[in-house]
């Protein structure tokens, strides 16, 4: 317990920017909300994009400076991969006709 | 300069509440006249219809955790004031309180579900299930985190950790009291929010006996099962309410201090766009300011506790955009404190906990206060955020696990039985084994 505590920290500088992506994904979540129910969603459009890029890059610098083999820059590869995935299945919810 | 930051952020503050709250309000919807799922799905364990002004602090006290108070301080600290101050202001009124308030709302036209499950309806299945194995290992991340440092604060100072023990024994007897319906809201908070600041001074004279760092981490565990499994009306719910007098108190003391203290600002406002530690401005300002500006914990908490929580449709921009705004406060307040302080001071404090201490307990001198009860009030302020995040943390992981469990079956209701031990008890125990 205790020691899956301490391992579990080094996680820590890869995990911020996916906590900072929740909040994209969660926005994102909100525009289809709106999409569906009919009612304008530009409001939370421009938070969820502003959202979606900064950890984004965060995560690809993180990559490229730690290296894919180092623990931080595989996380941020994979967290890319699944951002990049929810980006674009949310994207595709927004633009379809509900 | 100082009075200037925190009466112009407060006044934009409240004019984004007043302006810009009405609009996310309208443009949503809000109907007083459609039964939230508190009261569809009443249990008196999970789904509880709450008063707004016990949610605000159940609510505040959740995603006030050490976010907007080590994130402001270290972005101020390596980018300089103006950038973290004016990303606070645009983050908290349209990034993160919009956020907030509509994983709650979307939460609460969605039986209360979360906002993983509510993305499987709207996105589709294996986007939701993806999404709800991502905000489960958030969650945990955030729960190690959080345990570390909670452990952490009790082993380094055990002043701290009795006032800690002391409010959760304060916060379940008025629980009990509110639930017995004997006695209002507004008489138990004048007996019990005196009752709470009585924990710094017990704690200050009575301190906890030498335990080491495991064994808090395991007392802290077993004190976070009983959280996630209790009704959320005996020890969350009261206990977050009391605990949000004390950053109330923080932040009125704290302005009012900086207000006549005259402190001058040792720190540039404006460093660098490069910072060796932190990164390069864009985008790690906007990382490092999370919990101040917008932070996707939070839309867990909005879309988990809160949400089963709510009484009327109209408290949801009291309770999430609010809560937003009055943490953009507090990013603010925390700025002040790191911009207050010299280089020596910074570096001689360490840890941006301890930063946030010493600037806030210059403003607290002013008062009269001496330095070092104004350190340790402040300190036991943050532990207790801590821990209320912790604990509320603890029982959001126990939803999605359900959620997970029955994401199969969509439409399926939790079967919960009261206080009975399956499933309430297994869930925890697996919370507790896993962590």
């Amino acid at each position: 317990m205790v020691s899956s505590c301490r391992s579990g920290k080094q996680y820590g500088p890869c995990l911020e920017q996916p906590i900072n992506l929740l909040a994209a994904f969660a926005l994102l979540t909100f525009v289809v909300f709106l999409k569906v129910r009919g009612t304008a969603f530009g409001f939370a459009l421009w938070p969820a994009i502003l959202m979606i890029i900064m950890p984004m890059i965060a995560l690809v610098w993180m990559a490229f400076t730690n290296g894919l083999n180092s623990l931080i820059g595989g996380t941020s590869v994979a967290m890319i991969i699944l951002g990049c995935y929810l980006t674009l299945v949310s994207w595709k919810a927004v633009r379809s006709d509900h | 300069m100082l009075p200037f930051i925190l009466l112009s952020s407060s006044l934009i503050f409240l004019f984004a509440y007043r302006l810009y709250g009405k609009f996310l309000s309208n443009r949503c919807g809000l109907d007083d006249s459609r039964e939230t799922p508190a009261k569809s799905q009443e249990d008196g364990v999970d789904y509880s219809p709450t008063r707004a002004s016990v949610l605000f602090g159940h609510h505040f006290s959740s995603i006030a955790g050490a976010g907007p108070i080590v994130g402001p301080i270290l972005a101020a600290t390596y980018f300089g004031w103006g950038p973290t101050w004016i990303w606070i202001l645009v983050g908290a009124i349209f990034v993160g309180g919009v956020h907030d308030f509509g994983s709650a709302f979307m939460s609460l036209r969605n039986q209360g579900r979360s906002i993983a499950d509510v993305m499987k309806g709207l996105v589709g299945e294996r986007a939701g299930k993806l999404f709800l194995i991502f905000v489960l290992f958030a969650l945990v991340y955030v729960i190690i985190v959080f345990l570390d440092l909670t452990a952490n604060t009790f082993t380094k100072q055990p002043a701290v950790a009795t006032a800690s023990g002391w409010f959760i024994l304060v916060a379940v007897v008025f629980g009990l009291l509110l639930r017995s319906g004997r006695f209002s809201l507004s008489q138990l908070a004048w007996i019990f929010f005196p009752l709470t600041f009585l924990g710094l001074g017990i704690g200050h004279y009575f301190p906890m006996i030498s335990l080491s760092k495991d064994t808090w981490i395991g007392i802290t565990l077993a004190y976070c099962f009983c959280a996630a499994v209790l009704p959320v009306g005996i020890l969350l719910q009261p206990r977050d309410f009391l605990s949000a007098g004390f950053l109330y108190a923080i932040l009125a003391l704290g302005a009012v201090g900086m207000l006549t203290a005259g402190e001058s600002l040792q720190l540039p406002a404006f460093i660098a766009w490069e910072s060796e530690k932190l990164g390069m401005l864009v985008p790690f300002l906007f990382i490092t300011v999370a919990c101040g500006a917008c932070s996707g914990f939070h839309s867990i908490v909005a879309s988990g506790t809160t949400s089963k929580q709510i009484r009327q449709e109209s408290d949801t921009r009291r309770v999430t955009y609010g809560s937003m705004l009055l943490e953009g406060v507090l990013a603010v307040f925390a700025l002040a404190c790191v911009a207050v302080l010299t280089v020596g001071e910074r570096e001689s404090g360490g840890t941006p906990v301890a930063i946030f201490a010493t600037g806030a307990s210059k403003f607290f001198a002013a008062l009269g206060i001496p330095a070092k009860i104004g350190v340790e009030f402040a300190m036991l302020a943050i532990s207790t955020f801590l821990l209320t995040t912790l604990d509320t943390c603890t029982r959001l992981t126990r939803f999605l696990i359900e959620e997970l469990i029955f994401l199969e079956k969509p439409g399926k209701s939790i079967p919960w039985n009261g206080w009975s031990p399956p499933p309430s008890c297994s869930f925890g125990f697996s919370i507790f084994s896993w962590s």
